[in-house]
């Protein structure tokens, strides 16, 4: 398809040198031991190639040399890539100002980047919404919509990326206190939403409902995103109920929650399996199961009283068993 | 030019539409001295080019320092097939009074036929051993040919992606510089990743 100057056809052996011409000048290092070939691409070229990788592959790129590590980080380029975020929501209420309820971000991610708008102004027909749980960089949100301030949804979005689904609403959204969410991106971009549906909130006549455990739980729904459907399950385990601002956290397909009378609930996504794990023993006797939490692929429990900060491991959910691992003096 | 049925029927678009791409032809010279032709039209698919065209250099030839006969007669290659390809997707506009159904038909056929052509023409030209493509990445990107450097880069990043951190290193040659401590750091700081 290319016409070329007949003056300059080149013969068979001014052909040959001019690969040989090539293969000197441009390439240095090339066909030797160790060369590295990419060294001729820019950085602009390099960020551009890595920023059309899913973000599981630009993880293990930032393990690749340093020149790839500090190209994935580096302020310029890391707009086009793909970012973790690091730090949370909370709310502030103040009676002197309008609006008196705030909510806030704290961003402790590499140099406070991505940013994250606190007020998730990109749902749309939000009238006002509540963050009911965080979960793996996902928030469980429950709008009220702007048209109809009794219509009530939940919504699951993504920060950062400003990316959001709803869930079909059910009739629990404004009745139920504890809405939870489970996701986790190492095993699926599915995630599922767990309503622990009380007694009160059921419909159950006040008669019938349990003495001794004030809203006991009655059903557990469970919200699949792959599915697309709640399942329901009347609640046999127990008795227990689960105070609204209840601690969770979720682990390896396992929902663990604080719930009242010194009990962490854990229960799995399918809702197969549930666990009642007691807490450690205490001396004395405190009403407070909020020190639970994850970490490293672990179920701990944070106890405090007036000299010390115990850490407990959970060893196994069936035996309930726990050990001691960080006895820490307030002094 | 080659007899592809593209640029056969780019050439009538122009006797019809009386267009006002010139035919004029436009010399391209190698690094390694080389020359090569290529209609005005597909060398302005860089911007680089179109800018030296634009500002009148280009009447003695456009020597081009930075790329090497073999990848620019793949450029210009990639040039000729997707210049024409733009054409067709402009005459098809172009005369919508002379178009009756049956011409429609034949020629959303005929366009579906060609964007599997120009797919796999594509395809073709990207595999290509690694210093190739990598060659053809620092041309597309010297020339400003946005279509032809974002066809090379994907192929690049669909050969990393899904590899462990050790395969690319093997598969790209490239040295692992990280001492311990650091290599350490920055994997247990993405551990997520490595599951599975």
């Amino acid at each position: 398809p290319n016409s070329r100057s007949p003056a300059q056809t080149p013969s068979p052996a001014q052909t040959s040198m001019h690969l040989v011409v090539i293969g000197r000048s441009n390439k240095k290092k090339k066909g030797m031991e160790g060369s590295d070939p990419m060294a001729t691409l820019t950085d602009d070229i390099l960020a551009d190639i890595i920023s059309r990788l899913p973000y599981k592959s630009t993880c293990c790129c930032k393990c690749v040399s340093k020149r790839w590590r500090d190209l994935i980080y580096h302020r310029h380029h890391r707009k086009k890539m793909p970012q973790s975020v690091v730090g949370f929501f909370y709310e502030g209420y103040n009676e002197c100002r309008s609006p008196r309820k705030a909510r806030y971000f704290t961003n402790l991610s590499r140099e406070y980047y991505p940013l994250v708008d606190p007020s998730l102004s990109f749902l749309p027909n939000c009238g006002s919404l509540d963050i009911l749980d965080a979960c793996n960089g996902l928030l469980l949100c429950r709008c009220w919509k702007a048209a109809d301030p009794l219509k009530l949804d939940y919504v699951v979005c993504n920060p950062t990326t400003e990316k959001w689904v709803s869930v079909p609403a059910t009739e629990w959204p404004s009745k139920v206190g504890v809405a939870r969410l489970g996701f986790d991106p190492a095993v699926t971009s599915h995630f599922h939403v767990f309503e622990f549906i009380d007694e009160e909130a059921w419909g159950v006549p006040e008669d019938e409902q349990d003495d001794d455990f004030y809203r006991r739980i009655h059903t557990l729904a469970i919200y699949s995103s792959k599915a697309g459907v709640w399942k329901y399950q009347t609640v046999k385990q127990g008795p227990f109920a689960i105070p609204k601002h209840s601690v969770s956290s979720f682990l390896n397909g396992v929902l663990n929650l604080a719930a009242d009378y010194n009990l962490i609930v854990a229960v799995d996504v399918e809702g197969d399996n549930w666990w009642l794990v007691p807490i450690p023993e205490r001396p004395d006797y405190v009403d407070d199961t909020n020190g639970i939490f994850t970490s490293q692929g672990r179920v701990y429990f944070a106890d405090s009283d007036r000299s010390k900060l115990s850490i407990w491991i959970l060893e196994d959910y069936a035996t309930g068993k726990w050990t001691l691992k960080h006895n820490v003096s307030h002094l | 030019m080659a007899a592809t049925p593209a640029d056969a029927s780019s050439s009538s678009s122009e006797a019809v539409v009386g267009g006002e791409k010139s035919n004029k032809m436009i010399t391209l010279i190698s690094s390694d001295g080389e020359s090569f032709e290529a209609t005005e039209e597909a060398a302005k698919m860089s911007v680089t080019i179109k800018h030296m065209i634009e500002d009148g250099c280009a009447d003695d030839g456009i020597p081009l320092p930075n790329v090497p006969a073999k990848i620019l007669s793949m450029v210009i290659e990639y040039c000729n097939k997707h210049a024409a390809d733009a054409d067709d997707t402009n005459k098809h506009v172009a005369d919508p009074a002379d178009a009756d159904e049956d011409d429609d038909n034949n020629n959303n056929n005929a366009s579906a036929g060609e964007k599997e052509d120009l797919k796999s023409f594509d395809a073709s030209l990207v595999a290509v051993d690694q210093a190739t493509l990598f060659d053809i990445i620092l041309a597309a990107n010297f020339l400003s040919i946005k279509g032809l450097l974002d066809l090379a880069c994907q192929k690049v990043a669909d050969d990393i992606k899904d590899k462990s951190v050790e395969e690319v290193r093997e598969i790209f040659k490239i040295e692992n510089d990280f001492t311990k401590e650091e290599e350490e750091a920055v994997r247990k700081e993405n551990a997520w990743a490595f599951n599975e």
